[in-house]
């Protein structure tokens, strides 16, 4: 096996590829909740974590990586369907509280009940992946099409959700809940679908992230992470799936610039801490002078918008 | 016209401790016009939001169809084929006039969440059929030029048709219009309850309308409620109401 130096500019842009995939998922499943839906949860944490806890206990167990993912992408849909009965009960801003709450909690569960997975020892993922003696930068390859696989099938699934009359009724009900109610559509059930579709994609990342760093422990999961997935949405563009995958690669090549900057530069200041005040300014710009992100939401793709350009032709 | 459609019993509904509809027991009968008028504060629209299910009764009965649908959740009423307005439009701003109209389709297969990815080619028909559907009605209400246009960019009036359109696309049994032609020209007033006639004698419709304008009613209703303080204090054909002493006196005023 080659010696790989792990300064190596290549490593710095896998590893940031790999990154923008994880939280693009994030950032779609939460544009589904938040950008599509209105729900405003500030507990996405919960479930990534959810999925990265389940796939690491089963890594160690010896399963293979797609057993993994499957359960873990199950096991945050469960719980974000069972979080979502009591939850969805409440009004916008106390939903909010809520489910950051219920972040903390579920991070407390595991970092002290340490028969769960080592508590505040974390716990180290073995490779679900069973291949060995490769340089790398292949298996970070590996890692990458993975990665990309995941987001392209979640990107498909929230397309296909917001591109039908499904699509159309979450959105109706970000509008006016009550007049979404009295036109017959149970807005409950809308919400808690989209609730657990976003928590199931949200294991899907956890998952993955698991295996890529192949070390979790509380800490990795505190409440900062949700509201860095929140960055990328309101950056790209709520109800905007391809927005918000930008808004992913932005936020995130200003996380992982920070650090190669940190690492390759001489700068007076440490880039890494200078990135968050970037971001900050960047917030309260877009939401003063454009308050609907980088682009815009997008329209409902369905039969019936030919049908409507046919008809201006007719009259 | 002799069946009747709606009917409630001792309706009670109050915050705090105003009444704000008190022991209201009335029918609507099929296929009817019937208008409810009273002065601003007598609890119309509360009547409306307890009928439609947005608020819960205290006290009293509520029969559609024969049915009790009192206590039930909004859509459960929408589905027994009784669908209303409101007073200020709420619209979803956002979404295109297209989409206002076609978020209102009754059992749409494409609005639950397995038939999005099992069923495309069926919905996707359906989509069409019920898009043909939607602009035509949009036609009616002369909004189809505005079909693209986001609901918030229309004007006032626009929005109370776009309204109007929207639970016309629900196929429904009844409707309960609060305040149908507020904030419209006399003109289209006019000719919003024309449609309205028209729709009650081409598909059988029931309406329940709130109007302040008594010479609309005078032409199109067939029976009048008068609404005071929360109860009803007088009912009649139009042309009688306008010759009630008490009406007179709490809402038409002297001439």
């Amino acid at each position: 096996m080659r010696e790989v130096r792990l300064s190596e500019p290549l490593i710095y842009v896998l590893d940031m590829a790999v990154f923008v995939g994880i939280f693009a998922i994030l950032a779609v499943s939460l544009n589904l909740e938040y950008g599509f839906t209105g729900l405003a949860n500030f507990g996405k944490v919960a479930f990534f974590m959810v999925g990265a806890y389940t796939s690491s206990i089963l890594a160690n167990m010896g399963f293979p990586y797609l057993a993994c993912i499957t359960v873990a992408t199950f096991a945050a849909g469960f719980v974000g369907f069972v979080a979502s009965l009591p939850a969805l009960k409440l009004q916008a801003d106390y939903l909010a509280i809520v489910t950051l709450a219920f972040g903390e909690i579920l991070r407390f569960i595991f970092k002290n009940e340490e028969w769960i997975a080592g508590g505040v020892q974390g716990i180290t993922v073995p490779s679900a992946i069973t291949i060995t003696g490769v340089p790398i930068q292949t298996m970070m390859l590996i890692q990458l099409t993975i990665v990309y696989a995941a987001l392209a099938i979640c990107y498909f699934i929230a397309q296909r959700v917001v591109n039908s009359p499904y699509g159309r009724t979450i959105r109706a009900i970000r509008e006016d809940e009550l007049a979404a109610q009295v036109l017959g559509k149970d807005v409950f059930k809308y919400k808690a679908q989209m609730f657990t579709l976003g928590s199931a994609m949200a294991g899907v990342s956890g998952s993955l992230f698991s295996q890529y760093v192949r070390f979790i422990d509380p800490y990795t999961f505190e409440p900062i992470l949700t509201f860095t997935v929140w960055m990328m949405v309101i950056l790209g563009g709520p109800a905007n799936n391809l927005g918000v995958i930008l808004g992913a690669v932005f936020v995130q090549a200003l996380e992982r610039g920070a650090r190669i900057a940190k690492d390759y530069l001489l700068l007076p200041v440490d880039p890494h801490n200078l990135r968050v005040m970037i971001i900050g300014i960047l917030i309260i710009l877009i939401l003063m002078y454009r308050p609907q992100g980088l682009f815009r939401e997008s329209k409902v793709k369905t039969p019936a918008l030919e049908v409507a350009s046919k008809w201006k032709k007719r009259s | 016209m002799e069946k009747t459609i709606l009917k409630t019993e001792n309706l009670t509904k109050s915050f705090g401790g105003l009444k704000a509809v008190d022991n209201v027991t009335l029918t609507v009968k099929e296929n009817s016009i019937t208008g409810l008028i009273g002065p601003n504060g007598s609890g119309k629209t509360t009547l409306f939001n307890t009928i439609s299910g947005v608020y819960k009764p205290e006290r009293g009965k509520i029969y559609f169809n024969g049915e009790r649908i009192d206590g039930l959740a909004p859509y459960k009423i929408y589905e027994k084929g009784l669908a209303r307005t409101f007073q200020t439009p709420r619209l979803f701003q956002k979404l295109t006039v297209l989409d206002n109209m076609m978020v209102s389709c009754r059992s749409h297969p494409g609005d639950k969440i397995l038939n999005v990815f099992l069923k495309k080619r069926r919905w996707s028909e359906e989509e069409e059929k019920l898009a043909e559907k939607a602009l035509e009605i949009l036609e009616i209400i002369e909004l189809d030029r505005f079909k693209d246009k986001p609901a918030s960019e229309l004007s006032g009036g626009q929005m109370k048709l776009l309204e109007l359109g929207r639970v016309l696309m629900t196929e429904p049994k009844m409707l309960l219009l609060d305040e149908p032609a507020a904030g419209v020209n006399p003109t289209l007033a006019r000719r919003i309850f024309e449609k309205i006639t028209q729709l009650r004698d081409e598909l059988s419709l029931t309406f329940f309308t709130i109007e302040h304008r008594i010479e609309i009613l005078l032409e199109h209703a067939d029976w009048v409620y008068v609404m005071h303080n929360g109860s009803i204090i007088a009912e009649s054909p139009p042309e009688e109401v306008v010759k009630n002493k008490v009406v007179v006196d709490v809402y038409l005023g002297e001439a």
